[in-house]
């Protein structure tokens, strides 16, 4: 009887000062986004930074460490101090528990952007995020000698479109002046966005990155020596060397072993590496990072609960007359109490609720745009139990809030002296 | 032949050809309190490698001397052989197949545990290093793998020398890598 009383009270009294709590509860459901939000972001990006690359078991190239090798193949940064002989790549593609092979051959640049020689495995295996495949957005992968495919970031901030000529530069560097003017490369297609270091690059055909360096033996192209697009189409070209190649193993736990059996190669000093724990290393290094948010996340939970006690508190300063009329029609101090609990925990959960609504509607309609712009991979995902626990944490807050104007009832009717009365 | 018994004679091959030496093949990495743990996880069964110098699990690198050192490189050989190298929150793990490698010396060279298998070992790394490294290989049938998220390894605690622990995993969902420092013993493989 006294529970319903209260809450037909304490729903009266929200209802009553409705435009005042809508604007508290607005600025409650922005800091819980916001606190929320920095906790996702923090998650996610690690998320995103983690799945570059998935689904492929090794990488195989010259011997290095292996963050090197992880950096220059899958980040494009620095270089590769040597290259992986033609026979070797051969002798694992005879491997029959090596499922698929991906040959990547670097070297020469497009404007600053990476040019990968490649062939098609690199379409039809290369998998990011979760499990995600490649996909074109217009035209078709590389099929001539001199066809080239763009990453979406290329293609997006030089407005190439398909059909169109583009002249790659010999070595990397964003000027080069050494240009393949004499092979110029005709754009067939347009990877969609992924979120990954792949929207940054080109892609042309292994026989294309040699074709386009005969007569650059020297360095510069010597004039007389390089091939014409007619001649190229009808030479065969077997690359010598490629620099990396990405491993797709048939049962994955045989991963350590054939790492060891690459490693222990007699031909020729290779390294093979696990991507997914040449990732995990390098997230750690960047370790650094990720406390920051944890920190900026920390700031907020206690900035947004400072918010909440001055507004709460504001709101019950206001509504000293209110309260002495109920106590002088014989509420007792503990329906007081339970009143200004009431609704302190309803907004709370309100301003939750909200939180997540806007949160969840933001993060759909933003997420193809950020990739699209900024190639930020952000996937809509279930709360974890640490969110869900941030979430939860707000209404508690919010009671303990309400216990301070609670008790500073039960203390003034004290004073006054009508505690008994109201309690008999 | 079953699916283990042919993983049997894939493992006997890689350890086989460990001990050639080929132009290519530098000499591993050592570096004292610094261990390596490697996990294939496959369904219930995961197939590890453990490798160590010889110094962080005895404390000497040299062959077995006195008759004390030469019981300690027994228990120890024992010990990496019988004991499960990882292991579920239950407990659930067991081993099937172990096989200790070392330069150590000692009564019980290798151990073999469960199907055995020939293999010779060669010595050649005694003679021209003065560092001796422990590789153990375990096959282990873990009872709840699938529904555990959190795996154990008692080598931490077991072996204090161990100051870094480098684990690496593989399962059908991905790869991963944690650090162990002195004194944890627990990681889990599910997250990266």
């Amino acid at each position: 009887m006294k529970a319903r009383l209260a809450l037909t009270l304490a729903m009266a009294s929200l209802w009553y000062r409705k435009k005042v709590l809508a604007l508290v509860c607005l600025t409650l459901t922005l800091s819980v986004s916001l606190l929320l939000g920095i906790q996702y972001l923090r998650t996610e990006v690690k998320q995103s930074f983690t799945s570059t690359i998935s689904g492929t078991d090794l990488i195989v190239g010259a011997r290095s460490g292996q963050l090197n090798l992880l950096l220059y193949t899958v980040f494009h940064i620095g270089d590769a101090t040597n290259n992986v002989r033609w026979s070797t790549y051969q002798s694992l593609k005879e491997d029959t528990r090596l499922e698929w092979l991906i040959p990547i051959s670097l070297g020469d640049s497009y404007r600053g952007n990476r040019v990968v020689a490649t062939d098609e495995n690199f379409l039809q295996h290369f998998r990011y995020g979760r499990d995600l495949p490649l996909e074109l957005a217009e035209g078709q992968w590389f099929e001539g000698v001199f066809d080239v495919v763009l990453g979406a970031g290329v293609a997006r901030s030089l407005a190439h479109q398909v059909g169109e000529e583009i002249v790659l530069s010999h070595g990397g560097g964003r000027t080069s002046f050494s240009n393949h003017e004499d092979t110029p490369f005709t754009v067939t297609g347009i990877l969609a966005p992924t979120g990954t270091p792949v929207d940054q690059a080109v892609y042309i055909g292994l026989d294309g990155m040699e074709a386009m360096h005969v007569g650059w033996e020297s360095g510069v192209a010597i004039p007389g020596r390089t091939l014409t697009r007619e001649q190229a189409e009808d030479r065969n070209f077997t690359p010598d060397a490629i620099t990396a190649a990405f491993v797709g193993i048939e049962r994955q736990v045989l991963t350590f072993r054939i790492q060891r059996e690459i490693n222990q190669f007699s031909g020729e000093p290779l390294s093979a590496i696990l991507p997914g724990v040449a990732l995990s290393e390098l997230w750690r290094l960047m370790g650094q990072f990720e406390r920051a948010l944890l920190g900026i996340t920390g700031f907020v939970v206690i900035t947004s609960l400072i918010g909440l006690i001055a507004v709460l508190l504001t709101l019950q300063a206001q509504r000293a007359h209110e309260i002495a009329v109920l106590r002088a029609t014989g509420a007792s101090p503990a329906l007081i109490a339970s009143l200004y609990i009431i609704e302190c925990v309803a907004l709370a959960l309100a301003a939750c609720v909200l939180a997540l609504v806007i949160g969840m509607a933001g993060l759909s309609l933003a997420s193809p745009w950020l990739l699209a712009n900024y190639g930020l991979q952000i996937a809509l995902r279930p709360l974890t139990a640490t969110e869900w626990a941030l979430l939860a944490a707000v209404p508690v807050a919010a009671f303990m809030v309400a216990l301070i104007p609670a008790f500073g009832t039960w203390r003034q009717s004290r004073r006054l002296g009508f505690g008994e009365a109201a309690d008999q | 032949m079953t699916s283990s018994k042919v993983t049997s004679a894939i493992l006997a091959a890689t350890i086989l050809t460990t001990g050639s030496t080929f132009a290519s093949d530098n000499p591993g990495a050592h570096q004292h309190g610094h261990a390596e743990l490697q996990l294939a996880i496959d369904g219930n069964q995961i197939d590890l490698i453990f490798t160590s110098p010889a110094y962080n699990l005895l404390g000497f690198e040299h062959r077995a001397r006195t008759e004390k050192q030469k019981a300690l490189v027994t228990e120890t050989t024992n010990w990496l052989g019988e004991t499960p190298l990882v292991d579920t929150a239950e407990a659930g793990c067991e081993v099937m197949n172990a096989v200790v490698h070392h330069q150590a010396g000692g009564e019980d060279h290798e151990h073999e545990h469960g199907h055995a298998h020939d293999h010779e070992d060669k010595h050649e790394d005694e003679k021209s290093s003065t560092h001796s490294d422990f590789e153990v290989t375990q096959t282990l049938n873990c009872s709840g793998l699938d529904a555990s998220e959190e795996l154990s390894t008692p080598l931490t605690a077991r072996f204090p020398e161990i100051e870094h622990l480098n684990v690496e995993w593989v399962w059908s969902g991905g790869q991963g890598s944690g650090r162990l420092e002195r004194g944890e013993t627990s990681f889990r493989p599910g997250t990266q």
